[in-house]
């Protein structure tokens, strides 16, 4: 079984998933926004990042729109792992895919902070999840822990009208969840950086997983305070391991 | 006052919008897409006008035209929805253009909202609250890609109506400054 990472017209992030998916072994198959086969045989699902249809109208909406986005909410009642990032999450959102109503729950809109737009948001921040047992993704990290993250969108302030039932919130490297800017770089609604859909099988996440895998890779001044104040940071390695236990 | 503006080449956001819809039934001929500037203000029309004229704050010539008056790219056969955002942004870098143009502090805000214009074959046999449900506002089974309903109000407008708003194409002026 195999892993498929869809690309849309405009994505930009499809090297780096799959070579995360690489790094842990898991096989990856790159699925363009106009296949027209059945998406059955695919194990899992990743949508990467990037400016799908130059984020016209909304970013994602265009791209949640179209034939291949019904056939995956067809694979989610299966319960197959769905992971969208950045521009991907925005597409899960639009599509409705992790609301459970007839109305859609969830948007992503662009960074608003202190009543002004911020623009583009290019940084590292800290992710800690909560409810995580309840989301496929998530359930073997631990609700302590402090994971660095890089940020890189100009989208990416969650509005909804319900909370969601698990997912990843804005935290300090020292664990403080008040989450006022900066530790929430873009405004989001409750800290919120990650949501699950009810069920735990899609997470749709605004910053980049896929690009935070590697300790090595963290900017010297997070790696030299968490040493001076014992912090443990965990990297994103266990979020990819849905995607590797439905690739076994 | 209420101006408009609108890409003199095809706006990329409409061809998308108009590929998305070409095949579902009722769907539009045609898709047109403007920004809808509301600006509030204590100067005359005339001196808003000119400063707007005199500058790039909306629109750019050579790209944009800057709709002032009654124009072949608003007509009877189109149905408009006006997209404005629940909670209005005030443009402040605007005002502020605006303002130093007219040489004081005159403006006092100016919101944006997205003008649709939709246009259809026969019109009277189109039912606004319809096209609203279909094509309109996103949901989870339709296809409408302008409006998101915890973000978005939606008002459709026919041509007179969109007229009588904005007042500059018959001469009715109807302005809140």
């Amino acid at each position: 079984m195999t892993v498929a990472v869809i690309r849309f017209p405009g994505s930009n992030c499809e090297k780096e998933a799959i070579q995360a998916l690489n790094k842990l072994s898991i096989p990856s198959e790159l699925v363009d926004w106009n296949f027209n086969k059945s998406l059955d045989r695919f194990s899992g699902f990743l949508l990467p990042g990037g400016f799908s249809y130059q984020d016209r109208i909304r970013a994602g909406v265009i791209a949640a729109k179209l034939p291949l986005i019904q056939q995956l909410k067809k694979e989610s009642t299966k319960q197959k792992p769905i992971l969208g990032i950045c521009n991907g999450a925005q597409i899960l959102i639009e599509s409705g895919l992790l609301s459970d109503g007839d109305h859609l729950e969830h948007i992503i809109d662009f960074n608003y902070v202190e009543q002004r737009s911020i623009g583009f948001l290019c940084d590292w921040s800290f992710l800690t999840p909560f409810n995580s047992t309840h989301n496929v993704f998530l359930k073997t990290l631990s609700e302590n822990d402090i994971l660095p993250i890089q940020v890189c969108h100009g989208e990416g302030r969650f509005i909804f009208s319900s909370s969601p039932a698990s997912g990843l919130k804005y935290v300090s490297i020292d664990g403080d969840i008040s989450g006022q800017f900066p530790t929430t770089p873009n405004g989001s609604t409750d800290n919120i950086a990650a949501i699950s859909n009810k069920k735990g099988n899609a997470l749709a996440i605004m910053p980049h997983p896929e690009r935070s895998l590697m300790p090595s890779r963290y900017p010297f001044s997070i790696k030299a305070y968490a040493k001076k104040h014992n912090i443990n940071l965990v990297d994103f390695t266990a979020l990819f391991k849905a995607f590797k236990e439905s690739s076994v | 006052m209420i101006i408009l503006t609108t890409l003199k080449q095809k706006d990329l956001s409409a061809v998308s919008a108009q590929q998305l819809l070409k095949n579902a039934p009722d769907a539009p001929t045609q898709i047109n897409r403007f920004d809808l500037y509301d600006i509030q203000a204590n100067a005359t029309e005339h001196e808003i006008i000119h400063a707007i004229k005199d500058s790039y704050i909306f629109s750019n010539p050579n790209k944009h035209h800057l709709i002032l008056e009654r124009t072949n790219l608003i007509h009877a056969r189109q149905l408009f929805f006006i997209v404005s955002r629940k909670s209005p942004l005030i443009l402040t870098n605007k005002v502020i253009q605006l303002n130093k143009k007219l040489g004081g502090h005159q403006v006092t805000a100016i919101t944006h909202s997205e003008l649709w214009a939709l246009t259809y074959t026969d019109i009277a046999a189109i039912d606004p609250n319809h096209v609203i449900d279909a094509f309109i506002t996103s949901s989870q089974t339709n296809i409408a890609p302008f409006s998101h309903p915890l973000i978005h109000d939606v008002a459709a407008l026919s041509f007179d109506e969109l007229n009588q708003k904005i007042g500059v194409f018959t001469g009715s002026k109807n302005h809140d400054s």
